[in-house]
């Protein structure tokens, strides 16, 4: 449908006038502090020897992530996008939980798994009967690459094997036919055909290094490890340099924006035929291969969410106790509802986030790929090309525009804040199904005297289940974990759980923070297990 | 679709009601907090009650972030503030703080010591103060260091955590600290901990996990830290250690701001907060009250009072700038 134009623009309207009001204008006031005294501080960051440090490290270290998180995804989308095995579903749903937990926990999680004192390194001791730390990870080059590689394997597992499902497996079999090798097939048909939701992955996983640096200063163990996000903290926390910060953020940004702009002409978007692949039935020696797989994923992904709720329950010296749960249950601090209220609160927020997230990007899904298949996903990037604390800068200034009067206003302006954080991922969740979709079969529907809207509803929409199912628990998963935004905006009005538990980690209170950060995981686990299992198998042709 | 976004409104609407925990406003005294102030965790949960009980007057406490949130908010607002107090701005950006506010001095400031009283004008009261400390886990094995330098000796090579002075206020203190002690001298000690540090943390809450979980005997934290392991853990192995060379301090204060209609409802919430409010603050801040004649629990007996403190508010913020420059030449270039 090129040239439809009024079709486009009704589609991406509102998710651009959303992203417009919450992002993009809060931003533009931001930056115009880097233009100040005709763009002193700009001209002074690009002059600055040190800004290309920081840039060559924030690249070296996110190209690097990037890449061996999709690499390591590529072998296990391509085993769990063809076969079908018994389960299959629980570790697709389980590889996302990663996803939820807040930095802080993560951080936690990897020190008690990996730590020199950690659970690895004391079995490690006890059964090759060492005395001295075996496996030094941590604080190292090393350890940076293997959290970011952690925290975003799902990302590119999930994101890669739903595009690599869509694809049907009809012209590698002629390909076959022809004599090719798998080698060759892989190559020279799938690759290609799946370079979109590569690319996609690769983006959103590159972009989340990008603004990292809580991980980087911890685990790294050297200050010389700094991101373009330390600096821009730094220079608005600590030195209060608003117009140093705002020029470091379009330096930033115009690095980001250029790298986008080049992965996007890199990838020419072929639109594939809509001929959903069916799964093979794993036998014989692909169910060996299938156990294999499933056993590597859940060693590398699991041990540092078991090692929170392990924390949960046991102190550091291995003594079981439920004093974390006394706490949070309100014995110990005099919260009594409060772990209850923030559980609630926590869920409403992510609900209604999750909802306006499908509806706003599925328009934009639907319109980039109808149209301008490069410019709206970007647009829709820009808030995680900004990285966390310009988005904080951005949010701080609404939040003085906006003298926040009541719990409602509070509870809008937090869920607007996730919604632009969440809806990078949802989009780019759901733009390579809405690209699949035959025109055909919505002309079809047309042909048939369907209105444009009941052809959406009936042909289109259906298409798109599963897709809209994952991308709306990456949302749901998201909006659960985020804390800075919360925090920023809502005047200490909202308590959701991660915002309880940073408050229960200031109190020195690891063990309840580990605690609720168990049930923020067993929250995070229903909603991916309903994203996976819910709603009939995606068995349309 | 319709469907679809009007159940986003009731979800969001039932959000904000799950929500809810904040207080009614009405012409009530505005005190803007930061946001460990507020909350139901937060010494304003039973001070706030307590005080409307002694003076009738309501008080509509505001939580603006951290400290320095707090400080940007009423610089955008400046005049249009609703804010009437503002507690919880350190002695270190006091400055910033300063063109907005009216001297108060208050007939209670004959109580605080006087090295205490950081703004000659009496334009910010302190309320409490801290200092900053290691802590170390006297079960480790090693030797107890007895002064800053001692830490760069080899033997605690990797046993020390620090924090980054670029992403953390207590990180900031530590550079602050090492400056007041050695004056010039002070890079050689980050050269030398630069091998000893087993990690430089981007903030408190990951250095001190880190320590609790065995990774480093020895953190950069508070005096007081030892206290909640002694009324939460029982356990006294965790101790400040206080150097005889002095420590660094950082005092919270608490201000009427410029223009205020509320000038005398100001006053009064401001002299609750240095008799009444002392304790309980002190508590769960877990800081030491000014108000020297107060009595403190058993517990803080394991806070050690440093005998020599710097104030981080009498660096100068330019000078803060030029330290911070430096520690990134030596620490990350």
């Amino acid at each position: 449908m090129p040239g439809n134009r009024g079709y486009c623009i009704r589609h991406a309207l509102p998710g651009i006038a959303v992203l417009t009001i919450l992002f993009l204008i809060p931003l533009a006031a931001t930056f115009s502090y880097a233009f100040r005294d005709e763009a002193k501080a700009l001209i002074g960051i690009i002059r600055d020897g040190y800004t290309y440090r920081l840039l060559s490290f924030t690249l070296t270290q996110s190209l690097l992530s990037a890449l061996i998180a999709v690499a390591a995804a590529l072998p296990f989308a391509a085993f769990f996008a063809r076969y079908s095995f018994p389960g299959r579903k629980a570790v697709m749903t389980l590889s996302a939980l990663s996803f939820t937990i807040p930095t802080i926990l993560v951080v936690l999680g990897f020190v008690i798994w990996y730590g020199n004192n950690g659970i690895l390194n004391t079995l490690l001791m006890k059964f090759l009967h060492r005395d001295y730390t075996m496996l030094r990870v941590l604080y190292s080059f090393k350890a940076i690459i293997l959290a970011h590689v952690y925290l975003n394997f799902p990302v590119a597992f999930l994101l890669i094997t739903e595009a690599w499902m869509g694809l049907p497996d009809t012209a590698e079999n002629a390909a076959y036919t022809l004599g090719a090798s798998r080698m060759k097939a892989f190559l020279s048909v799938t690759l290609p055909r799946l370079r979109g939701g590569i690319a996609s992955a690769f983006i959103l996983i590159f972009l989340f290094c990008f603004s990292s640096f809580s991980i980087i200063l911890v685990l790294g163990g050297n200050p010389a490890y700094s991101t373009f996000e330390t600096e821009i903290y730094r220079k608005v926390h600590i030195s209060v340099d608003r117009e140093g910060a705002a020029a470091l953020s379009v330096f930033a940004l115009c690095v980001t924006a250029i790298l986008m702009a080049a992965a996007g002409l890199g990838v020419r978007q072929k639109r594939a035929e809509r001929h959903r692949r069916t799964l093979r039935k794993a036998e014989g020696g692909k169910i060996a291969e299938a156990i294999i797989m499933m056993l590597l994923m859940l060693l590398f992904l699991l041990p540092p969410i078991l090692s929170i709720l392990y924390r949960a329950f046991f102190t550091k010296d291995g003594a079981f106790t439920l004093r974390a749960w006394d706490d949070i249950a309100g014995k110990g601090f005099g919260m009594a509802s409060t772990a209850l209220e923030g559980i609630m609160c926590s869920f409403a927020i992510a609900a209604a986030v999750s909802i306006l997230s499908i509806i706003i990007g599925l328009r934009i899904a639907e319109a980039s790929a109808k149209c301008s298949p490069r410019l709206l996903p970007a647009i829709s990037s820009l808030p995680m090309a900004a990285g966390s604390v310009t988005l904080g800068l951005g949010f701080s200034f609404i939040s003085a525009l906006i003298p926040v009067k009541s719990d409602l206003i509070s509870c809008i302006l937090v869920a607007a804040a996730h919604l632009v954080i969440v809806l990078p991922f949802s989009v780019r969740t759901m733009t390579p199904g809405a690209r699949a979709i035959p025109e055909r079969i919505t002309q079809a529907a047309y042909t048939l005297g369907a209105s444009a809207g009941k052809a959406r509803r009936k042909a289109e929409l259906p298409l798109l289940a599963p897709y809209i199912r994952k991308a709306a628990a990456f949302s749901f998963a998201l909006s659960l974990g985020e804390v800075n935004a919360t925090l920023t905006l809502s005047d200490g009005r909202i308590s959701t759980i991660p915002v309880l538990i940073y408050r229960m980690i200031s109190s020195y209170n690891y063990q309840g923070a580990a605690a609720l950060g168990t049930i923020l995981l067993a929250m995070a686990l229903i909603i991916f297990a309903i994203g996976e299992y819910g709603g009939k198998d995606n068995g349309i042709s | 679709m319709r469907k679809m976004l009007f159940t986003a409104a009731i979800v969001l609407a039932a959000a904000s009601m799950l929500c809810a925990s904040g207080t009614d406003e009405s012409d009530a005294l505005t005190v803007y907090a930061y946001d460990s102030f507020s909350g139901d965790w937060g010494p304003g949960g039973t001070l706030i009650p307590e005080f409307k009980e002694k003076t009738g007057i309501d008080v509509n406490l505001v939580s603006a972030g951290d400290a320095l949130e707090m400080l940007s908010r009423i610089e955008l607002e400046g005049e249009d503030t609703e804010a009437d107090v503002i507690l919880g701005v350190t002695d270190d950006f006091a400055y910033r703080a300063y063109p907005y506010l009216e001297p108060y001095s208050s007939p209670l400031i004959e109580d605080i010591p006087e090295e205490l009283l950081f703004d000659p004008e009496d334009r910010l009261l302190p309320f409490d103060y801290g200092a900053f400390a290691f802590v170390w886990d006297s079960e480790c094995g090693l030797e107890k260091p007895q002064s800053l330098s001692d830490l760069t000796k080899p033997g605690y090579k990797d046993k020390v955590i620090l924090i980054d002075p670029r992403t953390s206020s207590v990180g900031l203190g530590l550079l602050l600290w090492t400056y007041n002690i050695y004056g010039d001298g002070w890079h050689s000690w980050w050269e030398a901990m630069k091998e000893n540090a087993l990690t430089i943390a981007d903030g408190w809450s990951s250095a001190y996990g880190l320590f609790t979980e065995g990774e480093a005997p020895i953190v950069l934290s508070y005096t007081t830290s030892p206290v909640y392991h002694v009324m939460n853990d029982d356990t006294t192995r965790y101790q400040a250690l206080v150097f005889p060379e002095g420590h660094e301090a950082t005092i919270e204060g608490i201000g009427i701001v410029r223009g205020t209609d509320k000038r005398e409802e100001a006053e009064e919430f401001i002299d609750f907060m240095l008799t009444d409010g002392q304790l309980p603050t002190a508590i769960a801040n877990s800081m030491y009250p000014v108000n020297a004649s107060i009595g403190l629990p058993d517990a803080f007996d394991y806070a050690p009072k440093p005998d020599r403190m710097f104030r981080s508010g009498a660096t100068s913020p330019e000078k803060t700038e030029e330290l911070l420059e430096e520690w990134i030449s030596i620490m990350a270039r």
